[in-house]
């Protein structure tokens, strides 16, 4: 019998296999898959049955592009995790892109710990972190890739 | 139905940290000297609404069985900011509408011992499935209530102009309050040397921003006017309320149209629904001698000056400069000293101060004619209390 598993994690780990699913494996594929309402148009994440705009329950999956702006971040001075000790300080962002979706995330790996401000244009990186997690981060569009 | 009911009882235990005292014990004291207060017999009491509970505390029946109560009215919903007055305003509608003649309003905290709930993996509200419940994101470190806080802090002032040092005034003015009040757990002056130099939490808020962590209990008291009349204290009534705002325009931490989170953004101002408690108790902002809120993170203070519309879209950190909100101010803020500086005790400590600013018995931090004070949260809700 395996033992169970009750260490803490180094760094907590989404669900991959719940309502956000297609979301997750978009991200290993390099894309940015989120809902979009069949009957408004409108995309939305995180993940809802029915559109919090016009209520519908149809809705397809679907790529949007990856740029879009910082609206705010913040700089953890304390580590929750033992994960991000190694980070300290770190940023985490609020990005809106240009289909309307938010997300909370970092700045990319490498990017300079000022490079990203309120209003600075972003793009998408697809950072693995195993063959099962890959995580979206986002790096300031001037930057060279 | 209208509204029948007053505040008639407060009692305290000591707020500390890492106090010996279970909770149980915390809430007996609590009780012992909410009945002193009150003139009121343990078999008076005849209904509960609880601010503890699972995860964080112990459930109604525990207490009841605990405290020697004989219930036939709880309402429980579990220790949260939010949570606040929604537990108040039971207790109002349940001998408004009879189905109680007495309720006790109980909270017994032991943050403490349970430090590691806020905030990382033991944080079962925080690192659950779809974010928590101050917005967390653990996958990308945003692990802790004060994220939220920061993110609402750093758009603001990118949209209104700002910087820490502004910011410095709300903890700093509250903690003068704190000075003079012999129950606070921080006895220094807060100068904003020691602000600014005080270590960061989460950028742009430093320690000084972030409420203190502290064990301690209160029970309130809560009957109808008729009742309150023949009983030992003044009566502190329940003038007005308004409840919890939910919706997309709501993230826990930050004004409507802010843009945090799902925020839609638009301008950060008071609006009808954010002001109904007024008119509800026939009065205006005005009329408000002092203003009660839930200082979990001195950004709060801000947002609820405007929300409730002390002052106009992006002004409230020029509003609190100056003893604004502090000892003697334009508008007095938390004159207990607030979860920032008195202790965290739910923002029950500061009902409790409301309490003794109404009877006029708060001694140095009495507000002159203190006959109409608000109680009003960053989520919209809110009760205005008043002398009878």
């Amino acid at each position: 019998m395996t033992p169970i598993d009750t260490t803490v994690p180094e760094k907590p780990r989404p669900k991959l296999d719940g309502p956000e699913k297609p979301f997750w494996d978009g991200l290993r594929e390099g894309e940015i898959r989120v809902q979009r309402c069949e009957n408004c148009g409108r995309h939305r994440f995180p993940a809802s049955r029915y559109c919090p705009h016009c209520h519908s329950p149809e809705f397809q999956w679907e790529a949007v592009a990856g740029e879009g702006e910082v609206e705010s971040f913040c700089v953890f001075h304390k580590a929750y995790f033992p994960g991000f000790v190694p980070e300290m300080p770190y940023t985490v962002l609020q990005v809106k892109l240009d289909s309307g979706v938010r997300f909370f995330s970092n700045p990319a790996e490498g990017e300079a710990k000022d490079a990203l401000a309120v209003g600075t244009r972003v793009r998408a990186v697809f950072e693995p972190v195993d063959n099962d997690l890959t995580l979206l981060k986002f790096r300031s569009a001037e930057a060279r890739s | 139905m209208k509204i029948n009911a007053a505040i008639v009882g407060v009692g305290a235990s000591e707020f500390g940290r890492f106090l010996p005292d279970t909770q149980l014990r915390l809430a007996a004291k609590a009780l012992k000297q909410a009945l002193d207060d009150s003139g009121l017999e343990r078999e008076d009491i005849d209904g509960l609404s609880m601010h503890m509970g699972w995860p964080l505390g112990l459930d109604y029946d525990q207490v009841a069985d605990g405290l020697g109560l004989n219930i036939r009215y709880v309402n429980q919903a579990w220790t949260h900011g939010r949570f606040v007055t929604n537990t108040l305003q039971h207790a109002a509608l349940a001998v408004s509408a009879g189905l109680a003649n007495v309720v006790a309003c109980v909270t017994a905290i032991s943050f403490t011992r349970e430090r590691d709930i806020l905030g990382g993996p033991g944080d079962m509200e925080g690192y659950r499935e779809g974010g928590g419940t101050h917005g967390e994101s653990p996958t990308y470190g945003l692990t802790s209530p004060s994220g939220g806080a920061a993110l609402s802090m750093q758009r603001y002032m990118k949209l209104y102009g700002g910087t820490s040092e502004k910011l410095a005034a709300v903890p700093i003015q509250i903690r003068q309050h704190a000075l003079l009040n012999p129950d606070s757990v921080m006895k220094e002056e807060l100068t904003l040397e020691k602000h600014q130099s005080s270590r960061m939490v989460v950028d742009p808020l430093h320690l000084f921003d972030c409420c203190l962590m502290t064990d301690g209990a209160i029970v309130t008291l809560v009957t109808t006017k008729e009742r309150a009349r023949d009983l030992k204290q003044k009566p502190v009534v329940f003038a007005g309320m308004q409840g919890i705002r939910s919706s997309r325009d709501e993230f826990i931490f930050a004004p409507p149209g802010l843009g945090i989170g799902q925020q839609p953004v638009t301008h950060v101002r008071s609006r009808p629904i954010d002001t109904e408690v007024f008119d509800k108790a026939g009065v205006t902002q005005k009329d408000v001698k002092g203003v009660y809120t839930y200082d979990a993170f001195s950004p709060l203070v801000l947002f609820v000056l405007e929300r409730y519309g002390y002052c106009g879209e992006g002004e409230a950190l020029d509003f609190v400069q100056n003893n604004g909100i502090g000892p003697g101010g334009r508008l007095p803020v938390n004159t207990n000293g607030g979860l920032l500086s008195e202790a965290h005790v739910a923002g029950w400590n500061h009902i409790r101060e409301m309490t003794r600013q109404i009877r006029g018995t708060a001694g140095p931090r009495q507000i002159p004619n203190a006959d109409v004070l608000q109680w009003g949260t960053v989520w919209g809700d809110s009760v205005i209390l008043t002398a009878a």
